[in-house]
C-alpha cells in the first residue's frame, strides 16, 4: 500500500522507479520535503 | 485489453436513440477493481443492485454506470494518470456505443479510499486544465483516510524494516554507522537504492502475496 500511495502522490519520472517514497529507506526517517506531496 | 463493466438503467431502451444518460464512473480503492463492485455481496446490495434500487425508488435518476479495471502491479489504481490521459472516456464510447450524454456536466466520478482522494487533490490544483473542464461534471470521494501523512506516518518505519531484507549489500553483524548508511546517495530524497525494485520482483513472482507484503507494496 505504501509504495502504491507513494507512486500516486509523489511521482517523479527521474526517480529509479518513477516515484519517491516519503521516508528514508535505511533509517525510516520521514523526509520533510516529500511529506508535503502527501498532505 | 481490459474488461470494462457497464450497467445500463432500466430506462435505457425507453425513449429511442435520442435519449442520453449521465455517466457515473465508479473508481475503487487499493487492491480493488471496478469489476469487484459487480460481485455478490452479503447482507446488502452490490453497486449495480443499489443503483437499480435507488433508481426504482426515484432517489436518483437513471445513469449509465461504468466499472473500470485500473489495477496496477503496485496493487492499486493510478487514477491521476488515468484522468490526465483521458483514457476512459473514448474507450467507453467506442467499445460500448452507449447512449451517454455528451454534456460535460453529465460525466460523474465517484470513488473510495486514499487513491481516489488524490483525484480530488489533483483536480483542485488544476481546475483550468483542458481534461478537467472537458471531462468532469462532478466528483465524489468516499474516502475515510484523507490524511495520508497522519495515518501512515507510523507505518513507514515498519515498512523500511520490511524492505531491509532486500537491501544490498546485506548488513553485517557488528558496528553499524546508521547516520552514514542513511546518508547514502538518494536515500534522503526518497529514491530507491534497489531494494524496492528487488522487493517488487520478489512479490510479483509469488503465487499469493502476504498481508505484510500487501501493506508494503
Amino acid at each position: 500500500m505504501n509504495l502504491c500511495m507513494a507512486a500516486t502522490y509523489d511521482p517523479d519520472p527521474r526517480a529509479p522507479l518513477g516515484f519517491r517514497v516519503p521516508f528514508n529507506l535505511e533509517s525510516g526517517e520521514v523526509i520533510e520535503k516529500t511529506l508535503a506531496a502527501l498532505a | 485489453m481490459r474488461k470494462l463493466g457497464v450497467w445500463l438503467p432500466p430506462q435505457y431502451d425507453e425513449g429511442g436513440d435520442k435519449r442520453r444518460f449521465p455517466v457515473l464512473y465508479d473508481l475503487v480503492g487499493f487492491t480493488g477493481s471496478g469489476l469487484a463492485h459487480l460481485n455478490w455481496k452479503p447482507f446488502g446490495d452490490n453497486v449495480p443492485e443499489r443503483l437499480a434500487r435507488l433508481t426504482r425508488e426515484e432517489k436518483m435518476g437513471p445513469v449509465i454506470a461504468v466499472f473500470p479495471d485500473c489495477f496496477t502491479a503496485l496493487g492499486g489504481n493510478q487514477y491521476v494518470k488515468f484522468i490526465r490521459n483521458r483514457k476512459l472516456r473514448p474507450t467507453t464510447s467506442r467499445a460500448r456505443s452507449c447512449r451517454s450524454s455528451t454534456a460535460n456536466s453529465a460525466r460523474l466520478r465517484a470513488g473510495t479510499s486514499r487513491l481516489f482522494r488524490q483525484i480530488i487533490r489533483w483536480l483542485r490544483r488544476h481546475p483550468a486544465r483542458h481534461e478537467v473542464r472537458q471531462d468532469l461534471g462532478a466528483v465524489a470521494s468516499h474516502s475515510g483516510d484523507a490524511a495520508f501523512d497522519f495515518v501512515y506516518w507510523a507505518d513507514w518505519r515498519t515498512r523500511s524494516m520490511s524492505l531491509r531484507v532486500f537491501r544490498a549489500p546485506k548488513r553485517k553483524p557488528g558496528a553499524y554507522d546508521a547516520r552514514a548508511e542513511a546518508g547514502r546517495k538518494g536515500l534522503a530524497e526518497g529514491l530507491d537504492d534497489g531494494r524496492i525494485k528487488r522487493f517488487l520482483a520478489h512479490v510479483w513472482k509469488k503465487e499469493k502475496v502476504s498481508m505484510k507484503e500487501t501493506m508494503c507494496s
